[in-house]
Order: C-alpha cells, then sequence, then structure tokens
C-alpha cells in the first residue's frame, strides 16, 4: 500500500452510504412484529391450529366413528321379525310349517306346534277307530255258529 | 458468538451498509431494497445458527443478487436501461461540497469490473476484514487483497487530481 493509495482510502470514507429510505425501515420494523411477537397474554384466545397439530388426530377419530357407525347402522335399521302369529293365516300343521310362517323357531311356538300335532294325531286316531269297520269278535262268531 | 443484539440494531448498524452492496449488483433502488428485507428475514430466523452474522448478511444479499440475476437477465437489463433513463438513485450520502466527488466516486465504481468494485465496497463502507470477504465471496484472501489493490489502482487514475487535494 502507498501513500496515496492510504490517502484515497481516507478520502473514499469521507462518503457515507445512503441511509434507507423510511418506507424500508416501517417494512423492516413491521417484519420484526411478525418474526419476533411480544408475550403473549393469559387470556389470549388459543392461536389457530395448523397442520401437524391437533387436526390429524381429530381427523382420525373421526373417520374411526363414521367407520363404525356405517358397519352398524344396516345392523340397527334392520326391522327384527315379528313374532306375533297372524291370527287370520291359517293354523300351522305341524312344527316346520309353523316356523315356515312365523320364521322364528321359539321354543314356545315348537310346543304350540308339537300339541297341536298331538291333538291332530289324537283326532285322527278317534276318526280311524270310528270308521274301520266293526269286525265280530271270535265269541261273537262262536255264539253265531 | 457475540451477544444477540436487537432487531433494530442490526437495522440501524447494517441496513444502509447492504443497500449499498446490493446496488453493487443493480441500479434498481427497489430490488436492492428487497433484496435487504429478504436477506434480513433470512438472517433472523436462523440467526442462532450462524457463525459470523456479518458474513450471513452480506452473503445473503449476494447470493439473492446472483439467483436473481441468473433468473431475471433480460428483465434486469430492460431495469438497469429504464433506470439509467430515468436517473440514477443516489448510492452515498455526504455533505453538499462533496456531491461532485459523490459523482465522480459512482462512476468510477461502475467502471471497475465487478469483483474489484465489489472488494471495495465491502471493505471501506461496509467495513469487514479482508477475511470476512474471504470467506464470503468464498475467494482466497490473497486474491481479495489483490482485487483491491487493483481497484485502488485503477481509481486512482480514474479520479481527477483534485479529488485528492
Amino acid at each position: 500500500m502507498t501513500h496515496s493509495d492510504h490517502d484515497l482510502e481516507r478520502k473514499l470514507e469521507q462518503l457515507h452510504p445512503m441511509p434507507m429510505s423510511p418506507e424500508l425501515e416501517r417494512r423492516l420494523l413491521d417484519i420484526q412484529e411478525s418474526l419476533n411477537p411480544g408475550p403473549i397474554p393469559l387470556d389470549a384466545p388459543d392461536p389457530p391450529l395448523r397442520s401437524g397439530g391437533r387436526w390429524p388426530l381429530v381427523g382420525i377419530l373421526a373417520v374411526a366413528v363414521v367407520i363404525l357407525v356405517a358397519l352398524a347402522l344396516p345392523t340397527a335399521l334392520r326391522t327384527p321379525p315379528s313374532t306375533v302369529v297372524d291370527q287370520n293365516a291359517p293354523t300351522p300343521q305341524g312344527p316346520h310349517e309353523l316356523m315356515v310362517l312365523t320364521n322364528q323357531p321359539t321354543l314356545v311356538n315348537f310346543q304350540t306346534a308339537l300339541r297341536q300335532e298331538h291333538d291332530l294325531f289324537d283326532l285322527l286316531d278317534h276318526q280311524s277307530n270310528t270308521l274301520l269297520p266293526e269286525y265280530p269278535t271270535f265269541d261273537q262268531v262262536q255264539r253265531a255258529e | 458468538m457475540p451477544p444477540p443484539i436487537a432487531w433494530e440494531t442490526w437495522i440501524t448498524q447494517y441496513g444502509a451498509k447492504l443497500l449499498l452492496y446490493a446496488r453493487r449488483w443493480t441500479s434498481n433502488q427497489a430490488e436492492a431494497e428487497d433484496w435487504v428485507q429478504e436477506c434480513f428475514t433470512r438472517f433472523w430466523s436462523r440467526r442462532h445458527e450462524i457463525d459470523d452474522p456479518v458474513v450471513y448478511l452480506f452473503r445473503s444479499v449476494r447470493n439473492i443478487a446472483i439467483d436473481t440475476s441468473r433468473r431475471q437477465q433480460s428483465q434486469q437489463r430492460r431495469d438497469e436501461e429504464l433506470s439509467h433513463r430515468t436517473g440514477q438513485h443516489a448510492q452515498f450520502h455526504c455533505r453538499l461540497e462533496d456531491d461532485e466527488w459523490r459523482h465522480q466516486i459512482e462512476t468510477a465504481l461502475q467502471q471497475l469490473p465487478q469483483e474489484q468494485a465489489e472488494v471495495i465496497t465491502l471493505k471501506i463502507w461496509s467495513q469487514l476484514t479482508f477475511a470476512q470477504i474471504s470467506e464470503l465471496t468464498q475467494t482466497p484472501i490473497g486474491t481479495v487483497t489483490s482485487r483491491y489493490r487493483y481497484a485502488l489502482n485503477t481509481l486512482k487514475s480514474s479520479l481527477s487530481e483534485h479529488a485528492f487535494e
């Protein structure tokens, strides 16, 4: 560095960079507020949630609830079959027929059907007894001879 | 690591210097101000991870300037032509009697090669050390000092003699 170099340096240093415009200063100070906010008061409302906060968990739970409801809904809405036997319907003649009519093979209906079936057999026995020809007994034949 | 300094202090100490440095890359004053603003924003968000905040600030301006000039070379040329037509925004602040000197300096700096004008600006008006300039420009320190000497010689020859009186 020569003497003239130092002179030039000193001369150049007499100039100063032009100060920032007031507009730029204001912009930078405005940025500061967004970059470095002050302390948050205790009664301040919660800041808006961003992705990565609680929303994903809430969303997953909501989807799970919707899926469970969708699975349970058809079963809940299905009308249970009526256990009341239509009085105008023809009388069931046996357990199987009763089960087909009511579509409900309950024990009560089964017992009722059995009872009705026994009654029917009794009736048939009685009718068969009355309808059978009366063959003469051995004593009656001997007496007749 | 230096103690933390308030945002306003950084702006006061380095705002004008960064703006002058940005003007080495663009003659558009508004664009230079945008770069400085972006540079401060980057710096403030990463200030705890930075070894040398001063070098980081100037390097941010440099990176933004280089990226922008690569992206918008044709647009920048049009802006510079428009800026020249509408009159240059002064880069230096001085007393009224030194206004002619200021004008000569600004003209001489424009005629310097970019890398020499950059070193002169960083050394004289940004008050960075040669080591900081070397780190900032990723250039060996010997090259930096050589550029500085070449720049002084060029300025001496281009400036009028009465400037040294």
